[in-house]
């Protein structure tokens, strides 16, 4: 695994968010209580002194784990967060992919809507999955949240798009250009909190969370940042392997982002 | 009663009734008891109410004796919604049944 210069990537994920910030009236972010977007919650508050300029957005299925919840009310309170809990409620006639398809980006929707917020921050990289590597850093949604991969703006010294349909909105990503072990080595330098999910017990840990219904543990002994960043080191395995969605049919995740997903 | 009655009590009412009532009494409840693991059982992909309500979380404790098994779910005004926050101070098991084979070699190595 590649690691990147930390403080090159800071700076760049820093200017994003700031650029993001200043080029859209309405402005949240998608929080998942996982390393990445924690991590991009780190960033947010050193991009504006100790405390996030706009809300922090946690879809909640329902179904998350405990410990997921636990760790987003202490971080909410101790980060002085201000959390919209959007919950998604399952609708069988919504029935998607997975419990991740058209539930949750329905209820991102609507909490969209009820904001009328115009640009989202969500911590996708690029190096987590093929459709994520065909991202914009600024990516425009349509009014149904479609995403036209096939036809988006170019980005050349640093110029990201501002301009959208009247009643769609911009996703915008700083994390794109970070591979996972590099947002563990940040963790490490900045001694960023993290979900208790991720570190070993009983010889198994989870390396990508979702929820209960759609994530399961890997083996492992990592029993703190400093040793999952060496398991990471020397691993073949997959980040998403415990993932269900990017199990099913190759296409999945393809037509899920299409679709709005995260 | 010991708590862990009390518990599996608590645990036949949810599966009557899924209700916030029900789930409050066992947020005190839990708290009272033995259990310290949770383990989720789960259909493959979650498309539908039915397959939210087939899903269900087992309990054990520190040695990984199983308890009792509970919904997570709960209902409210008829919309059905997830209610694994209601297991918050449990710890996930992983993989209970290796993990139980590792506690009983323990014990048998500590003999």
């Amino acid at each position: 695994m590649i690691k990147q210069d930390l403080n090159e990537l800071e700076s760049k994920s820093i200017y994003i968010i700031r650029e993001a910030r200043n080029k859209f009236k309405n402005i949240a972010a998608l929080w998942s209580m996982g390393k990445d977007s924690t991590t991009m919650l780190a960033l947010a508050r050193k991009a504006f002194l100790g405390k996030i300029p706009f809300p922090v957005i946690h879809i909640d299925n329902g179904i998350d784990f405990p410990e997921t919840y636990k760790f987003r009310e202490d971080l909410a309170k101790k980060w002085n967060l201000d959390l919209i809990v959007a919950k998604s409620e399952i609708k069988p006639e919504l029935s998607g992919f997975s419990c991740c398809g058209s539930n949750k980006t329905e209820a991102l929707k609507e909490v969209m809507s009820e904001h009328n917020f115009d640009a989202l921050i969500v911590s996708i990289r690029r190096d987590e999955h093929g459709i994520r590597a065909k991202e914009r850093i600024f990516s425009p949604r349509d009014q149904s949240f479609k995403w036209d991969y096939k036809n988006q703006p170019e980005e050349i010294w640093n110029n990201y798009t501002s301009s959208l349909d009247k009643k769609g909105h911009i996703r915008v990503h700083p994390l794109l250009d970070w591979n996972e072990i590099d947002i563990w080595n940040y963790i490490k330098r900045e001694k960023i909190p993290i979900n208790p999910l991720y570190i070993s017990r009983n010889n198994y840990r989870y390396r990508s969370l979702g929820c209960t219904h759609c994530t399961v543990p890997i083996k492992s002994n990592a029993k703190n940042v400093n040793e999952i960043i060496k398991e990471l080191e020397t691993t073949n395995i997959e980040e998403r392997s415990g993932r269900e969605q990017d199990k099913e049919k190759e296409y999945v995740m393809e037509k899920l982002r299409s679709l709005g997903y995260m | 009663m010991s708590t862990n009655d009390e518990l599996n009590k608590i645990a036949e009412e949810l599966w009557k009734s899924p209700s916030e009532d029900n789930w409050s009494k066992f947020r005190e409840t839990v708290k009272k008891s033995k259990a310290k693991y949770y383990k989720v059982i789960y259909t493959k992909s979650l498309g539908s109410k039915e397959d939210l309500r087939k899903s269900y979380a087992e309990l054990y404790d520190s040695k990984f004796k199983f308890i009792t098994k509970i919904p997570i779910f709960k209902e409210v005004n008829g919309k059905v919604e997830g209610a694994t926050i209601n297991l918050e101070g449990l710890l996930n098991a992983n993989k209970p049944d290796e993990v139980e084979t590792e506690v009983e070699n323990k014990e048998k190595n500590e003999k």
